[in-house]
């Protein structure tokens, strides 16, 4: 299933949903943000181990004001 | 020359205007007056406003120039910025129930340099609730309406902003962008908007949504009003300690020739999303850079790219819920549900994740510049993944789902708000639905004057 029909899919299940706002709570929001995340794990932890020391506002700074 | 037509000028034509003598900004801040107060009745656009300071300023502005001091770039222009931007004394109220409570006791930067700039500041513009949404809803104050279509979202959280510029009440507004509030806005109203790069643009005195992810920019109708507000708010702040001690360069353009400038298309990650009207739109577009002679160039975006938008809604989450915490325990009734949702969420977020989530940005815009910016000059990208929807087709408030539904919303622009890198949201054609498609030009960190030379080339093209 390609990603717009993944959307489309989803737009018409929260139509759906919304006929039974009983159904919502804080654990849907707190699922959604988990499962995101899960989603990512393996990509987020080899990431992980290639961290380097230089920082964020550092690499900024070093690639910038390259142009005009 | 009418009200509306007054209103209706860009910055360049009024600061021209005003310094020929042409006409007063009196006159200017009362046509503004009038636009917004006409307006605000079909598109919900204001959240304060005070004629009698609006004009007492506007009569301070005249006076000064009548007396021959320098001036500054916008002086005895009307402008008006989203409802978020501390002024001591002055509430803001954050388009919620509870910010506006009491008056600030600080004045924002931006706002600051705005005034600095001869600048006025007329009125406090609509958004979303404590700037926490992209479609534009908000179930405190209102929605607020899109001019193309008064039945259509303005995005948000800038909602306000894009409504009052698009509908030709002022030439600009300030807006803030975490996940995209000022490009998306930007985007579904056909208005140009700056998100710059993290650290350009102090954001001492704005409300605080997610501290490492918060942006403030303009939105204009013209790139040469984006160009010389961004330059205007632009600079080191001490009152900021992540602002950057790079100089501001010149913002505006002095020529729009980009023949042989190389522009990136990535050919992973955007497309997967896109409407296919979306994606005929970026089409179009890539054409036009074309014909303006610059090469286009496809490259494949690096994989470590895919996990910045789910790390835009893991940093955000933890952050804004932080800035929350005590009205979260204390006055939860006072949130709009869906707001209350995604603030609740966050408290959720372990600090192990939260902090992995910081690390891994480092890692992220590493391989993004080398590998994603290498050989290019900018990237060219959309920014809404769908013809910009009705309010009623997008109004899923807390429903099950809807944090993913906002994470495909954003998925075009919440990458470089981690990223940090400027992005330019420029008006790129129409959707079968009439309403506006915005495409968005992503520079390496600190070159918003290369985007704003490609903006100005691109909207002489257009026009």
């Amino acid at each position: 299933m390609s990603q717009s029909e993944s959307y489309q899919l989803l737009l018409r299940e929260w139509q759906f949903r919304a006929l039974e706002p009983e159904s919502t709570s804080f654990e849907d929001a707190r699922r959604s943000v988990s499962a995101q995340l899960d989603q990512k794990r393996p990509l987020l932890h080899r990431l992980s181990f290639e961290a380097e020391p230089a920082g964020f506002a550092l690499i900024l700074h070093r690639s910038g004001g390259r142009d005009d | 020359m009418t009200d509306f037509e007054l209103a209706a000028c860009s910055l360049n034509e009024l600061t021209v205007m005003l310094r020929d003598g042409k006409v007063s900004s009196r006159e200017i801040t009362e046509a503004t007056l009038s636009a917004l107060e006409h307006q605000d009745s079909k598109l919900n656009l204001i959240a304060g406003v005070d004629p009698e300071e609006a004009l007492r300023q506007a009569d301070a502005a005249d006076a000064r120039r009548a007396s021959g001091d320098a001036l500054g770039l916008l002086h005895g222009v009307p402008l008006a910025h989203k409802d978020m931007f501390y002024r001591k004394g002055r509430v803001s109220g954050g388009g919620s129930r509870i910010l506006g409570e009491h008056p600030a006791t600080v004045t924002a930067t931006v706002l600051r340099r705005l005034d600095a700039a001869g600048a006025l500041d007329v009125a406090r513009l609509n958004m979303v609730e404590f700037a926490y949404g992209l479609t534009g809803h908000n179930e405190i104050t209102g929605d607020v309406r899109n001019p193309w279509n008064p039945d259509h979202i303005t995005g948000g959280s800038s909602s306000g902003p894009a409504a009052a510029v698009a509908a030709k009440c002022l030439a600009g507004a300030l807006g803030s962008d975490t996940g995209g509030s000022i490009r998306f806005p930007a985007s579904c109203c056909g208005l140009v908007g700056m998100k710059p790069t993290y650290g350009r643009v102090s954001r001492f005195g704005a409300m605080p949504l997610s501290h490492t992810l918060d942006h403030i920019g303009p939105l204009t109708r013209t790139v040469r009003d984006c160009a010389l507000i961004t330059e205007v708010i632009s600079g080191q702040d001490a009152q900021d300690p992540t602002s950057s001690h790079l100089p501001v360069p010149s913002m505006v353009p002095e020529h729009h020739e980009v023949a042989g400038m190389k522009i990136g298309v990535p050919t992973n990650y955007f497309a997967e999303v896109l409407d296919p009207e979306v994606q005929e739109c970026w089409n179009q577009d890539l054409k036009r850079f074309q014909a303006l002679g610059c090469e286009l160039v496809e490259l494949v975006l690096p994989e470590s790219f895919f996990v910045s938008n789910a790390m835009v809604n893991l940093v955000g989450a933890a952050e804004s819920s932080a800035h929350h915490a005590r009205w979260l325990r204390e006055r939860p009734q006072d949130y709009g549900a869906q707001t209350l949702r995604r603030l609740q969420s966050g408290l959720q977020v372990s600090a192990v994740d939260y902090l992995e989530g910081l690390n891994l940005r480092q890692v992220v815009l590493q391989d993004f510049l080398e590998q994603g910016m290498a050989r290019v000059d900018a990237l060219h990208v959309p920014v809404v993944p769908i013809p910009v929807p009705t309010l009623a087709e997008s109004d899923i408030q807390a429903n099950p789902g809807f944090i993913e539904y906002l994470s495909l919303l954003g998925h075009c622009t919440r990458p470089f708000d981690f990223l940090g890198v400027p992005a330019l949201s420029i008006p790129a054609g129409q959707t079968s639905n009439g309403l506006p498609c915005g495409m968005q030009l992503v520079g390496r960190p600190f070159s918003e004057p290369l985007l704003f030379r490609l903006g100005l080339a691109h909207e002489e093209a257009l026009a």
